[in-house]
């Protein structure tokens, strides 16, 4: 794999000295907080953190430029096949579990039928079903759980026909946690995501 | 001495046999399609099909008035504009054992990135390269444009 990536490099440092081209680079307004982008080369790096301020590198070289505000709506105008073609944003679902087990908490249980119906309100739609667990107890535990109650949502959710669904089940078991904390017992981390694509 | 070249036999054979039924596992799905995008993988060049699964190594590439959008297995975005080469270099997610990464070359071309759960736990694991520049991310959307 490494020797793969070196290859491309390769190649690439070979078209750029003959078709040379110009990069710029704009961060764009987004619901994250806190978006950063670094962009960098061998001559230098800039820091862009404010939403709508572009960069510009015109060769490996040339260090890239300091940020500068853009008009966003003439990029919109610009690149409209483009803005147009991003994938619709997921629906995103949490469901919550008693404690060491797959029972669904009864405000989660009233959510799965807004789950189906946003399923079948797409086209062929993801189904991304990721099961977490808090810290309480052994790692492998943990991911054992975070397994089963994958499994128990996908279940509830496969038993509907939703059409040309694609299931994806997956766990992190405590590895990723909702809730940062030093506690072990947290029962805003004993949770499946779902997410609608 | 037979023996040892026996066992390496039965090496090599099994590694044959493995390469030949491991099946590379999909890094995502083609959720939006406009035009003509054809997608190459070592010699082999298909035309993209909505909804077709995505896997490393993919070159792609935009004719004009086509565009393509991606959504990666963590839920991040890439939308490919017209007339644009993207490759996929790597892409790795895999948090139970905390492996990460997401490498994406731009050659030509427009493309809008937007991070999803890979980019939440493991920022420094993202790079989007340009023929000019690389862009380390730190969870967010930006716009690529190479011309």
């Amino acid at each position: 794999m490494e020797m793969f990536i070196f290859i491309t490099f390769a190649f690439v440092a070979v078209l750029s000295a003959t078709q040379s081209t110009t990069t710029t680079v704009t961060l764009l307004p987004d619901d994250k907080e806190n978006s950063k982008i670094i962009v960098l080369n061998e001559s230098g790096s800039q820091v862009v953190d404010e939403q709508g301020y572009a960069v510009i590198v015109t060769s490996d070289v040339d260090s890239p430029t300091p940020p500068e505000q853009v008009d966003l709506q003439k990029i919109k105008l610009q690149h409209a096949a483009l803005f147009a073609i991003q994938p619709q944003k997921p629906e995103k679902f949490l469901l919550y579990f008693e404690s060491n087990g797959v029972v669904l908490l009864n405000g989660s249980q009233l959510l799965v039928p807004t789950i189906i119906e946003a399923a079948k309100a797409r086209k062929a739609p993801i189904i991304n079903i990721i099961g977490h667990s808090d810290a309480a107890g052994s790692t492998e535990y943990n991911l054992k759980l975070s397994t089963e109650r994958a499994n128990a949502v996908a279940k509830l959710l496969q038993f509907e026909n939703i059409k040309e669904a694609e299931y994806r089940i997956d766990s992190h078991g405590e590895s990723d946690p909702l809730i940062k904390s030093d506690k072990q017992v947290e029962p805003k981390n004993r949770r499946v995501e779902v997410e609608i694509w | 001495m037979v023996l040892r070249v026996f066992s390496y036999l039965i090496f090599t054979f099994s590694f044959i046999c493995f390469s030949a039924v491991a099946e590379p596992a999909y890094i995502g799905t083609i959720k939006a399609l406009q035009g003509k995008v054809s997608i190459q993988l070592g010699s082999t060049i298909v035309d993209a099909q909505l909804n077709d699964k995505v896997y490393e190594g993919y070159l792609i590439d935009t004719e004009d008035n086509s565009s393509i959008g991606l959504v990666f297995i963590d839920g991040t975005q890439l939308s490919i504009g017209p007339s644009s080469q993207v490759i996929i270099n790597r892409y790795l997610f895999s948090p139970k054992k905390k492996q990460y990464s997401f490498d994406v070359m731009i050659q030509n071309g427009s493309a809008i990135y937007s991070s999803g759960k890979l980019g939440e736990l493991s920022p420094e694991s993202i790079k989007v390269q340009t023929p000019e520049a690389t862009i380390g991310v730190r969870g967010t959307k930006f716009l690529v444009e190479v011309d």
